[in-house]
């Protein structure tokens, strides 16, 4: 392994690391789940890392990479065989401390995130992150107006969710 | 809450991130030196095996075939059978090439479209071991060739022959209609369903069903 390319590595999960921790989490709601997903979107980042160049932002390329691990990774559900077990190591640790103010409002949105299916999920999420239509569609490969619709139904279901 | 407040808090929780959380840089260490451990590299280790073994099995029907030529019933089965091990062989060094190329920076629909193919590997060989079994006998006559060293098919009396040849046109039609049925869109159908879910695995009809969300606008 080289060494520039370990310390690309290091640089882009450092001032990123939140997108895997968001992907994980509105991917994920069993912790064990949770902790394999991460593994595996770092282990298919430090994978991908030959594709990425500068015609990508960084952000859209390692969106890309972590929403296709979320959507094919197959959730095992551990939380009854491991009800009883802590999870030792973690690779990214979050001071709920620092949060706690948000995290009941958080616990909410990631809870209506978690009811979207899969496909509808990366959607909000990028369109969450700021993505534009245009910008959603290409990194789904689906139309804008299926996009479109796609938002419409979001937009639908979170209102009667907050009705 | 509307989507545009979602967004704003959305956007706190962003930045707030950053400070609050930390990368086990020690744990993603170990992770990198076992990198073999990942999904695709697993897959690709397991159907290069399954290449090996379809090599083997090539290998030894084509020595069989050179040592044993003659137009005797265990020659003929063995080059049937032959024709099924390089179709494998064939699958599965597809698949190891798709296994090594498959980009997860690609957009999703490209992705995706690579897994389905990798994950639907299972059914391939399933419909291939299907193809097979209308020369059902070619097994037998092989069989008992190298076994017993005896030519089943000269010892056979006509009427066997007939009823061994009706009965394999049979297998071939039923293979051939239930062949037609197993594509992913007639999946709703209860027995079609069951064989995805069975031979592939729920990992491939989660994929498809992934893919079919993505197609409904």
């Amino acid at each position: 392994m080289s060494v520039e390319r370990h310390q690309l590595y290091l640089d882009i999960l450092e001032k990123h690391k939140g997108i895997v921790f968001k992907v994980a989490r509105s991917y994920c709601s069993n912790e064990f789940d949770r902790e394999d997903l991460v593994q595996e979107i770092l282990a298919q980042i430090w994978r991908s890392l030959d594709t990425y160049n500068d015609a990508f932002k960084v952000t859209t390329w390692m969106y890309r990479v972590a929403l296709n691990v979320a959507i094919s990774f197959y959730r095992k559900d551990k939380s009854a065989a491991y009800k009883h077990t802590e999870i030792e190591d973690r690779l990214l640790t979050y001071d709920m401390v620092q949060e706690s103010e948000n995290e009941q409002n958080l616990s909410a949105l990631y809870a209506f995130i978690n009811e979207l299916n899969d496909i509808d999920k990366a959607v909000l999420l990028m369109y969450l992150e700021g993505e534009n239509q245009a910008e959603i569609a290409a990194n789904l490969n689906i139309t804008i107006s299926n996009v479109s619709t796609k938002i419409s139904r979001i937009k639908q279901k979170l209102k009667l969710k907050t009705a | 809450m509307n989507l545009d407040q979602m967004q704003s808090m959305w956007q706190a929780h962003s930045e707030k991130l950053d400070e609050c959380m930390s990368l086990n840089k020690t744990l993603l260490q170990k992770i990198q030196s076992e990198g073999h451990k990942s999904e695709l590299n697993k897959l690709i280790l397991a159907r290069s095996l399954e290449g090996f073994l379809f090599l083997i099995i090539v290998a030894g029907l084509w020595h069989y075939v050179v040592s044993s030529w003659s137009l005797t019933a265990p020659v003929v089965s063995a080059l049937v059978l032959n024709v099924f091990a390089t179709l494998g062989l064939a699958g599965s060094i597809g698949q190891v090439v798709l296994l090594s190329k498959i980009d997860f920076s690609q957009p999703v629909r490209e992705t995706l479209s690579d897994l389905i193919a990798v994950r639907a590997h299972g059914m391939t060989i399933f419909k291939l071991l299907l193809l097979s079994a209308p020369f059902y006998m070619a097994y037998v006559f092989l069989g008992y060739e190298l076994v017993a060293g005896i030519d089943l098919f000269s010892l056979m009396p006509a009427e066997t022959k007939v009823i061994f040849a009706i009965i394999s046109a049979v297998f071939g039609v039923l293979v051939t209609l239930l062949i037609n049925q197993l594509k992913p869109e007639n999946r709703s159908n209860k027995l079609i369903g069951w064989l995805y879910r069975e031979v592939s695995g729920s990992r491939l009809t989660h994929l498809l069903d992934q893919f079919d969300n993505m197609e409904k606008a």
